[in-house]
């Protein structure tokens, strides 16, 4: 069988990375080498905080290169409520997904289980993904759609008549556990009727029928290590890829295939590594980046344009109800006198002011990349060690690489900000870090999916904190797994890549899956 | 943050090391084996909710909702007298807001309660357009317009801010004719909103059962959360330390979160209230511009540190029960270098040139900014001692 032979070859004696020694430090007390596994980050990029504020500590390296107030002023950026023009914190709209990247990562954290969807609820990470029948995102809405309006604009989607409808889900074994102990599954189901859609519903330009629109919620993670998983070089990134599908596992093509990566990130020679659906490279073009322009539609010197579809412009240009108001809101934009042309030739504008200062966002990404991962805790444990053992054992490991080793550190922007291993944002050469994610997507099949149903493997690192830091712990990218064992349970379907695991899983005491559970929530 | 260089792995493997063979409380017994440090800590804890946050945020509750009765009697009667008034209550109301900031930990920042009720600064071209807006206006006006600002106006509008911009100008309380009766309906809905908001922390913090029937009526009418997960308030969880449950994996952990919620205030006056204005020379930043109560603001920051370090509120301090007590009898220098890094904290915002918005770059704010990063600091070596067995 596949798997166990995958589990056979690599871990054997230990988590290493794929040099395959053992390197445990023996410790008489211990299975493996706790302090290496303590330092999460690696020297460079673990916080020794477990308290409430364990996601939101700057890295040593951070503090080390003297860049600790950079960091704090950068940290702004994230926390603070956006205004339309009041500064420092100004340029949101006129279309917004939130009005402060904090209510997405509550306490830094992944998204919190929502009942409805609200923008302005804190910890509603949610994005809601949009597409047709065949996963196609509709063109007529942003990739990560709008529901607020600055006046006299209106939103894409009217955010009160989203309904989130949470569903029970009975599994094959009845969500029992052989020894009788049972657990409980549900998923959300969205729906957004016609009438909350201000634009029409449209793929690649061409309407399609409302029957065939899919809605689906995909959560945000946790924001805390992505400096160190960008500091993985690109070919260990390449040799894991090569080793998983050299053992038979299955890849997504789009991806990697026949030995090679079938697809970079744009126009670089880097490869993806972040998001679930792998849609970003190095981290200073990746979603952060992004997200502090597209989140807010707050301009810079590299984006000066709104986060905004031509179906949206056109629509908002023809609408009377904007045209009345138009000029009285937004008089500078009194182009032409033509009010339907001057709303289309503002919306659509590529050289807008600029909103954010060059001089704020290298400050927002010494802080982006500056986070430290929180130290693992309690592995002198007896049971978070048995559980350590175990969750290697049944192959948990195998997606959920414990380690890897980062390299030079010699990091790229696409953007063209920072130069090659800058030394103005923090960097994390040669650490041993233990994210426990082979950053590989893999397929769970699960009931209402995640869109193409490909998901890169979710980092683990200190989820266990989660409680103390946002006041929630739900899993999984939709947030429908309320605690470990659901999580677990999510993976267990008949054509999953966990598939095996999950039964082995199974097949363990009440006592084994505790340990597991505790281990899960120690790293 | 900069505990990380300060707080080795040692300390950590070490004490975990400890508990495994010594009889310090863990999870597994329940509680019932409690050593003699750990009985201390749970003593101090009792202290520090009842004492310091407890009557903190009761007060705060007290006093919001004073506010709203202010701003209603000054709808009706707006008279420079009544603006006063509504000032004075307003500045005591804030007053116990910033001595809370040392344990924003818990309900403020789960429930998202900071953001809601101190986010600044204020989105004037959006408060414009609210008031435009008729439909708005009449839900402000109405007797639900707490819970319309609250669900509908977004954290820019709502809060101390938005409160605090139609009441001062300049440092001073505005002349009555000044305030618009629009201005007054907004006021008086975001009034009643971030009273609510401090229901629900004083009712997170506290439990139901020890809070009046009204607020938590209210709270619960509107929807509001006010426990963790675990269906527990935020003291009985604290109260749990150690056992299953609770977020506190240890009556040590509890410690160490109390002086965590200490260090993360003092950098924050330190390097970003005051630091950010005065290095970056950018007034923007200062977060009471209508009121010009930055300076006050700062002190009752620290003045917060100062209540969880040495056991409770001005007036119901028991200085025995306390984290100052604890490092005093087992480092007494460290205690009286951090005893004395709160009282140099506290004097160097008292001697900065007022008010902060006009004196942003003199050298006594960069003397307060020094100040609070060595509290900072040394704090860092009271977390580190907290360990020690």
């Amino acid at each position: 069988m596949v798997v166990s032979l995958l589990c056979t070859a690599f871990f054997a004696c230990s988590d290493d990375d794929d040099s395959g020694n053992s390197g445990n430090k023996e410790k008489t007390t211990s299975l493996f080498d706790v302090e290496e596994e303590t330092y999460a980050g690696g020297r460079l990029g673990t916080t020794f905080n477990s308290s409430a504020t364990a996601y939101e500590d700057p890295t040593p390296a951070t503090e080390k290169a003297g860049l600790g107030d950079k960091f704090k002023y950068g940290e702004f950026f994230f926390e603070r409520t956006y205004t339309q023009s009041t500064e420092p914190f100004s340029g949101l709209g006129p279309l917004y997904v939130r009005s402060a990247c904090i209510s997405c990562h509550p306490g830094y954290g992944h998204g919190k289980r929502m009942d409805r969807y609200k923008a302005d609820e804190w910890g509603n990470g949610y994005l809601l993904v949009i597409t047709d029948e065949n996963d196609t995102y509709l063109s007529s809405l942003t990739g990560m759609p709008q529901t607020k309006a600055v006046a006299p604009f209106k939103a894409p989607i009217n955010e009160d008549k989203i309904n989130i409808n949470w569903v029970s889900f009975t599994d094959e074994w009845g969500n029992k556990f052989p020894d009788g102990e049972t657990y409980s599954l549900i998923y959300p189901e969205v729906t957004i009727p016609e009438d909350a859609y201000y634009v029409p519903l449209e793929v690649g330009g061409k309407t399609v029928p409302y029957s065939s629109v899919k809605v689906r919620l995909e959560s945000t993670i946790g924001i805390y290590g992505t400096g160190l998983l960008d500091a993985i070089p690109d070919d260990s990134l390449k040799a894991q890829y090569a080793k998983e599908e050299a053992v038979g596992v299955s890849l997504n093509p789009s991806i990697f295939a026949n030995g090679n990566w079938t697809s970079l990130y744009g126009k670089t020679t880097h490869p993806k590594r972040f998001t679930y659906a792998l849609s970003r490279g190095p981290l200073q073009d990746a979603a952060g980046a992004n997200a502090i322009w597209n989140i807010t539609n707050v301009t810079r010197s590299d984006r000066r344009y709104h986060y905004m579809t031509k179906t949206y412009a056109k629509v908002a240009s023809q609408d009377k109800d904007v045209q009345n108001k138009f000029y009285s809101y937004f008089s500078a934009w009194n182009k032409t006198g033509n009010v339907q042309t001057d709303i289309y030739n503002y919306l659509m504008n590529k050289e807008l002011p600029i909103e954010m200062k060059d001089e704020d966002y290298v400050n927002f990404m010494v802080w982006h990349r500056g986070l430290a991962v929180p130290a693992a805790r309690d592995l002198d444990d007896e049971t978070v060690q048995k559980g350590h053992q175990l969750f290697r054992q049944i192959g948990c490991a195998y997606c959920h690489r414990p380690s890897w080793t980062t390299g030079d550190d010699n990091y790229s922007d696409p953007n063209g900000f920072f130069k090659d291993g800058d030394s103005r944002l923090p960097r994390y050469p040669n650490q041993k870090i233990w994210p426990y994610t082979d950053m590989v997507q893999h397929r769970l099949y699960m009931v209402n999916n995640i869109r193409t149903g490909w998901c890169r493997t979710t980092p683990l690192w200190g989820r266990g904190l989660s409680t103390i830091c946002t006041g929630a712990s739900d899993r999984l990218h939709d947030c429908r797994a309320r605690n470990v064992i659901e999580a677990i349970m999510w993976h267990g379907n008949t054509k999953s890549d966990a598939r095996a695991s999950v039964e082995k899983f199974r097949q363990l005491s009440k006592e084994e899956r505790s340990a597991i559970v505790k281990f899960i929530e120690s790293i | 943050m900069n505990r990380v260089l300060k707080f080795s792995l040692l300390a950590v493997v070490s004490v975990v090391l400890a508990c495994s063979f010594s009889a310090c409380s863990n999870n597994d017994n329940g509680g019932t084996d409690v050593s003699a440090k750990d009985a201390q800590f749970q003593d101090i804890a009792k202290q520090y909710l009842n004492n310091t946050v407890l009557v903190t945020y009761h007060t705060l509750a007290d006093d919001t909702e004073l506010l709203v009765k202010k701003l209603e009697n000054l709808k009706t009667n707006k008279t420079d007298a009544n603006v006063q008034d509504a000032c004075n209550t307003f500045l005591e109301a804030r007053m116990w807001w910033e001595k809370s900031e040392a344990f924003l930990f818990g309900a403020a920042k789960d429930f998202g309660i900071d953001p809601h009720i101190d986010s600044w600064p204020l989105d004037l071209d959006g408060l414009l357009t609210a008031l435009k807006n008729a439909e708005q206006v009449k839900a402000m006006a109405g007797n639900d317009g707490d819970a319309y600002a609250g669900d509908k106006l977004g954290n820019s509008l709502l809060g101390f801010h938005g409160i605090e911009y139609i009441l001062f100008k300049d440092g001073k309380p505005k002349s009555a004719s000044e305030i618009t009766d629009l201005q007054m309906i907004y006021a008086v809905a975001v009034a009643g909103d971030l009273r609510n908001r401090c229901y629900q922390l004083e009712l997170s913090w506290a439990g139901e059962d020890a809070v009046v029937k009204d607020r938590v009526s209210k709270i619960q009418d509107l929807d509001l959360p006010y426990t963790l997960n675990s269906g527990t308030s935020y003291s009985k969880n604290m109260l749990n330390a150690g056992q299953a449950g609770s977020t506190y994996s240890s009556w040590t952990a509890a410690m160490q979160a109390i002086i965590d919620g200490c260090k993360d205030i003092s950098d924050e006056v330190g390097t970003s209230k005051i630091g950010k204005p005065h290095n970056g020379e950018d007034v923007n930043y200062i977060e009471s511009p209508y009121s010009h109560n930055s300076i006050t603001d700062f002190y009752d920051n620290i003045t917060s540190v100062q209540n969880s370090y040495m056991g409770g509120i001005d007036g119901q301090r028991n200085e025995n029960l306390s984290i100052h007590a604890y490092i005093r009898s087992i480092d007494a220098d460290l205690d009286t270098r951090t005893v004395k890094a709160i009282d140099n904290a506290l004097a160097k915002i008292k001697a900065m040139k007022a008010p902060f918005v006009n004196n942003y770059t003199d050298t006594s704010a960069g003397e307060a900014i020094n100040a609070c990063k060595a509290l900072d600091d040394i704090l860092s070596e009271v977390k580190t001692a907290l360990q020690k067995n």
